[in-house]
């Protein structure tokens, strides 16, 4: 067998190896910084705090940056403040509907970021506490798991304060056009591209990269907006892992939305999740499946306030009280009318 | 890479992070020949490796106080120049294909015939070697990074680094073995 003879290649280069002539030098490096970093400044200090419900310009971008700063940013209890004009909102917003879009981005997150989050993102987690990511045996559990997407969904009122710049951004996986950032933890890069543009419909590719922290999850999807009736659909996939991905589908339809989460495990449906949202006289209802394995619940949802929500089963009532950070206790009423 | 050249840019980098830029002289020293042959790996031209090499450095510093702590940042520079390097030559690729296409020969290859003995084997090596594994060769050989720090730079699996290199070394002992025998 031959043997690969490494160090002999190594010495033949090594021996005939020079430095090369690099003129640069880190004086002229530190000058250039800078004199960009000053520019920077002066142009923040120009840009005006852009809201996530003034859309259009960066209407993907900045739809996505502004969900996943939402869901990042502390959540005190109570926090949130449910407003009569969020779901409606979103459903005037014309064209763009950020708004639907930020939630499905928020909500991907906060559709894993339940106590179960570690087990997720730290597998060596998941099997010190001997347990999966998802488990709908109980509508107790199903709760658990939906009840993060509930409150996101009601929080997506809240503005949130972020910067988006235009340039080259170097990524973990790529380079970036778009950079949109809350705090120097928080941040996503990310492109965009139009594929299809006509008089009928629109189609857009974001594909990008969200920094938190020290980790960095893929993220890519895509939008369709038929122009003749405004309808919209969106998709997201979130990639946590080689393996695992959370895949997101909308419709926009008559001021109705309904999202549909997918939690897959190298391609194969694990969970599923579909909330469909109705307003009515200025209240909105929201409706729930949820499907793992053989087990499948269906119940609406009511909010009462910020920190209280009925869930109307096929056979009972339940009351949801917020007591935590995606922590909750529930209360069995018994049969309602 | 030797370990007390990690731990030093290790140091610098947390300096750095602190705020203290006196001491990205002695980071820019420590990494500039190496920032310079990540790039010229993926370019195959030294013309536009100077203003590759700033950017990257600029990105580098502005980005200094994400960089993971306690983690040797040359791996992260590296990246940064690599993927600008990428990015021009992208861009170039459109510009230069009429050119390209009327002499092939010009485009992306150290010069054969040059003066510099090192750039003479260099451009031996393109020859032998498919661009993935000169990129390979150079940052294992004249890097002196290990496989697994090629393998996060290129995003690729581990053995498919250590398989690549080893084809590549089995091409070269053939292809270099006029250099064997000064």
């Amino acid at each position: 067998m031959h043997k690969i003879d490494d160090e002999k290649i190594k010495s033949i280069i090594k021996k005939h190896q020079s430095d090369p002539q690099i003129r640069l030098t880190a004086s002229e490096v530190l000058h250039t910084y800078e004199v960009r970093q000053a520019q920077k400044l002066k142009m923040r200090h120009e840009k005006k705090k852009i809201w996530w419900f003034v859309p259009s310009t960066f209407s993907l971008a900045a739809g996505l940056t502004a969900a996943i700063i939402f869901v990042m940013q502390p959540q005190g209890e109570g926090s949130s403040v449910i407003s009569e004009s969020s779901i409606v909102y979103q459903a005037e917003i014309p064209g763009g509907k950020d708004g639907e879009f930020i939630f499905m981005t928020a909500s991907a997150l906060a559709f894993s970021d339940t106590d179960n989050l570690a087990l997720i993102f730290n597998p060596d987690l998941a099997k010190a506490n001997n347990s999966t990511s998802t488990n709908f045996s109980t509508i107790e559990e199903t709760l658990d798991y939906t009840m993060p997407l509930v409150e996101t969904f009601t929080q997506a009122s809240s503005g949130l304060d972020f910067t988006v710049d235009e340039g080259e951004f170097v990524g973990e996986y790529a380079t970036y056009q778009y950079q949109i950032q809350l705090n120097n933890e928080l941040y996503v890069f990310c492109n965009t591209t139009f594929d299809k543009d006509d008089q009928e419909e629109t189609e857009t590719e974001i594909s990008g990269e969200l920094h938190t922290g020290t980790r960095v999850y893929q993220v890519d999807g895509e939008k369709e907006v038929d122009l003749t009736d405004s309808e919209t659909d969106l998709k997201i996939n979130v990639h946590l892992s080689n393996t695992r991905t959370i895949a997101i589908q909308s419709e926009n339809e008559n001021h109705e939305q309904k999202f549909s989460y997918s939690e897959l495990e190298n391609d194969e449906l694990i969970s599923e999740v579909e909330i469909k949202a109705e307003v009515e006289e200025g209240q909105y209802s929201l409706s729930v499946q949820a499907k793992q394995g053989g087990n499948q619940h269906q119940f609406e949802i009511q909010v009462q306030n910020s920190n209280s929500y009925r869930v109307l089963t096929d056979d009972e009532t339940i009351e949801v009280t917020v007591t935590g950070h995606h922590r909750y206790t529930y209360q069995h009423m018994g049969p309602h009318n | 890479m030797e370990d007390t050249r990690q731990e030093i840019l290790i140091a610098l980098l947390s300096k750095m992070q602190d705020g203290d830029l006196t001491v990205f002289d002695e980071f820019f020293t420590m990494t500039k020949n190496a920032l310079y042959y990540s790039i010229i790996a993926v370019l195959r031209d030294e013309s536009m490796s100077e203003d590759i090499m700033q950017d990257a450095y600029i990105r580098f510093l502005e980005n200094v106080r994400t960089i993971q702590p306690n983690k040797n940042p040359l791996g992260y520079l590296l990246k940064i120049g690599r993927n600008l390097a990428i990015d021009y030559q992208r861009k170039q690729q459109k510009e230069s294909y009429l050119e390209e296409y009327e002499n092939p020969d010009v485009y992306g290859a150290v010069d054969p015939e040059g003066d510099d003995d090192f750039e003479r084997i260099q451009a031996k090596m393109q020859e032998i070697l498919r661009p993935e594994e000169y990129e390979i060769v150079i940052l294992h050989v004249i890097n002196e990074l290990s496989h697994k720090e090629i393998a996060e730079i290129l995003k690729k699996p581990l053995g498919t680094i250590t398989w690549t290199y080893r084809n590549a070394i089995k091409k070269l002992e053939k292809g270099l073995s006029e250099y064997a025998q000064d």
